[in-house]
């Protein structure tokens, strides 16, 4: 028992290590993408009839003729302690404006996430249970087909449908005009309707992605050697089902959500500036439009810290579940 | 009647082309006639659309879009069953691959998926003639008063001007009177006064009605034709990004997998590095310090997805290095060199084959992503989602400017992602 447990605080260990040098090595990505650039930062953001003297000021300033690896030495340390530079056209700090924007995407992908495994899951359990009726079809080759569909045109339709057809749900932000003057429950049910468009246009081709997944891997535990050993000994199949297959068939799943939170929010980027969302990733459009690197970067950085935490998470969790993971490593 | 088809498909060398093509078709009839009879069978499905909506649907044969479905569908219909046929040929001729498409002796639910591959091969057709095809010039605005936001089917009066630019061609007006636009009609058909009837065109040239089959944008000009040209556009960023992101995975993945050691865990670190920041934001990145020229966007785009390439090709060359064959040939006494040539080489390719196809699927989806976002392709110059970007806002009112861009990428991209669906059911089948 003792090395059990051993052997998941090395598990774990591990793999927070490998997460850590990702960072760092994120970290380091980000500085090489923004010394890429060809010319000179400083002539971008002071006029051109300004003397050289100012250029040389703001060179020394940034610390632009230092050499480079102290240059990169700094933007770790700064990285680490939370200081990611000055936003030109937040006039803000970048970590400032970033932690405005954050909380709206992690709504927005949390719910995506939760109604995608919610109704994935569903689908493929009734895909099995119906399993070579009509309802498995549909759902074997609907699924492959709405899983496939770019985000954009998933929320396009949606838009057209639901917001300018049938006026049930707003089309835009977060919450509507007025609703400073609505009550608690009031802005909460404001902000539900504000929030449906967007997260289905994200859950609708995860769930059938989810859906197919989970199908396959339900119907290959159900002919796995343990379950045929539960049924021979007489156990109900709802208890076989809760106990044995369901764990066993969840646990691919959840790690292609983890793994997937990559492929979320870079879909989200698409769905906030369709539904004009104020997110992450409509702010890392903004900035590009607006050239405000820093800003840029440090969109980019956020993002890699969360699906480098996202990975984290889903390792630990199917760890957790899956305690062959814990013995064997 | 005076009014005469000043259509650009119809000059001279698109003459020849369009007579070229319809000899090569009559071949193809004499050849081929089973085929050729099931689709016309199919086409007889259209009088039914004419009868339930006439006014409607007759709209799209008015007499200036002929020249466009002719064009369109014999040379479209004819390079995707000439392709298909030949794939086909392929296909038996390297008997593993029988089961990736099927031809008349399959049943109709295996038949079914060859739909994807003829829906790309007819994509690659359309981008190739989209000069040809295309109705109007897709950057042609005429006189934004009348031509802004047409509905489908609607139709403009269009006057050539003297103009012309640089290249010789002719500078087209489009112009419609929506006041006078039945009388319009009737009078262009039988006014050989037309040119006087307006005081405002008083000129040379002649008139014609034009109709502009999927309705205009924003700014005036055909959607049908933009979209031809988008397909293209988008085409082609998707062809040189896959093979960019394939070569730069291969590489990667080789190396990777046949050092071993320290190179190997290096390289993969790099890669994991590279696939833990979403691809978007990534792209986005890089746009924004290298800039968004065509060429720099497919250096972008190649350089943001060969990660999954390079895990694939690394990953079967570690599990077939300890493959029997491997150390036999090893024993034999042939140089490395040569083991990779004929072993490795030819046993990694049907898994990249995969990775391929959906590669330039997600291509396509990330320049049609950045393009919508406005940080792509710039406008005018039409791609996929430049056309949503700009007009997805009017939704509402002007549904066919995003609805139809959007359901042509959609299309693109499902197909695709059947393909290589297609594809690895194919491999598992006959492994």
């Amino acid at each position: 028992m003792s090395s059990d447990s051993h052997r998941m605080k090395n598990f774990i260990l591990r793999k927070s290590v490998s997460a850590v040098v990702l960072l760092f090595g994120l970290a380091t990505l980000i500085f090489l993408i923004a010394h890429a650039a060809p010319g000179d930062p400083v002539s971008a953001m002071i006029s051109p009839r300004a003397p050289a003297s100012v250029a040389q000021e703001l060179r020394h300033q940034f610390g632009l003729e230092q050499p480079v690896v102290q240059q990169y030495l700094r933007w770790l340390q700064n990285a680490v302690t939370g200081n990611l530079g000055f936003s030109f056209s937040y006039r803000r700090p970048v970590t400032d404006v970033l932690m405005n924007f954050f909380p709206n995407t992690a709504i927005l992908a949390l719910t995506a996430i939760a109604l995608e495994v919610i109704f994935g899951v569903l689908l493929g359990f009734l895909a099995v249970r119906y399993q070579h009726s009509w309802l498995d079809r549909i759902i074997n080759s609907g699924g492959l087909i709405v899983y496939t569909l770019p985000t954009f045109w998933v929320g396009l339709i949606l838009l057209a449908v639901f917001s300018y057809t049938l006026g049930w749900l707003p089309s835009s932000q977060m919450n509507s005009g007025d609703s400073q003057q609505l009550s608690f429950a009031g802005r909460g049910f404001d902000l539900v309707r504000h929030l449906m468009l967007p997260v289905l246009t994200i859950s609708i081709p995860g769930a059938a992605g989810i859906a197919r997944y989970f199908r396959t891997s339900l119907l290959k535990v159900r002919r796995a050697e343990y379950v045929m050993y539960a049924h021979s000994l007489g156990i109900k199949r709802h208890t076989i089902f809760l106990c044995c297959e369901l764990p066993n068939a969840i646990a691919p799943v959840i790690t292609i959500v983890g793994l997937e939170v990559g492929t979320l929010l870079a879909g989200a980027v698409v769905t906030e500036t369709l539904f004009a969302w104020p997110g992450i990733g409509r702010l890392t459009v903004m900035a590009m439009l607006a050239r405000d690197y820093p800003l840029i970067l440090g969109c980019t950085l956020i993002s890699g810290i969360v699906v480098i935490i996202g990975n984290l998470i889903a390792d630990l969790l199917y760890m957790y579940i899956d305690p062959r993971v814990r013995v064997t490593s | 009647m005076k009014s005469v088809m000043i259509d650009k498909t119809l000059d001279q060398p698109q003459m020849r082309y369009h007579a070229g093509m319809l000899l090569l078709m009559v071949l193809f009839v004499w050849w081929k006639w089973r085929v050729v009879s099931l689709s016309l069978i199919s086409l007889a499905l259209t009088p039914i659309a004419l009868v339930s909506n006439h006014s409607k649907m007759s709209g799209t044969l008015a007499m200036d879009l002929v020249p466009f479905w002719l064009a369109a569908l014999t040379s479209v219909l004819l390079g995707v069953f000439s392709v298909h046929r030949l794939i086909i040929g392929i296909a038996y001729r390297h008997r593993g691959f029988t089961s990736v498409i099927s031809d008349r002796q399959g049943s109709a639910s295996q038949r079914i998926k060859n739909l994807p591959s003829y829906v790309i091969l007819a994509c690659v057709f359309i981008a190739l003639e989209a000069p040809v095809l295309a109705p109007f010039d897709p950057l042609s605005q005429g006189d934004l008063r009348s031509t802004r936001f047409l509905n489908p089917l609607e139709k403009a009066v269009v006057r050539e001007t003297t103009t012309s630019d640089e290249n010789g061609g002719v500078q087209y007006t489009h112009w419609n009177d929506r006041s006078l636009r039945a009388a319009n009609n009737v009078l262009l058909r039988h006014d050989e006064n037309y040119t006087h009837w307006n005081s405002a065109t008083v000129g040379t040239g002649f008139s014609d009605i034009r109709t502009f089959l999927l309705g205009t944008d924003g700014l005036g000009r055909d959607i049908l034709s933009r979209l031809l040209y988008a397909l293209r556009i988008s085409l082609l960023i998707g062809f040189a990004g896959t093979l960019g992101s394939v070569l730069i995975g291969w590489i990667v993945g080789f190396i990777s997998g046949i050092s071993g050691g320290w190179v190997d865990h290096l390289l993969m670190r790099v890669t994991d590095l590279f696939l833990s920041i979403p691809s978007l934001f990534l792209v986005i990145a890089l746009v924004a310090f290298l800039g968004n020229s065509m060429l720099l966007l497919i250096i972008v785009l190649a350089g943001t997805g060969w990660m999954s390439v390079a895990r694939l090709v690394r990953g079967e060359l570690l599990s077939l290095r300890e493959r029997e064959f491997i150390l036999a040939a090893r024993l034999l006494g042939r140089s490395q060199v040569e083991i990779i040539r004929d072993h490795m080489f030819p046993n990694v390719l049907p898994t990249t084959a995969v990775a391929l196809v959906l590669q330039f699927s997600s291509v396509i989806l990330a320049e049609a992503a950045l393009s919508f976002l406005g940080v792509g392709i710039q406008p005018p110059t039409p791609t996929l989602g430049n056309m949503i970007g700009e007009s997805y806002q009017r939704i509402g009112s002007a549904w066919w400017a995003s609805i139809f861009p959007g359901l042509i990428l959609s299309i693109v991209i499902v197909s695709f992602n059947g393909i290589a669906e297609r594809l690895q059911q194919g491999r598992t089948i006959s492994d």
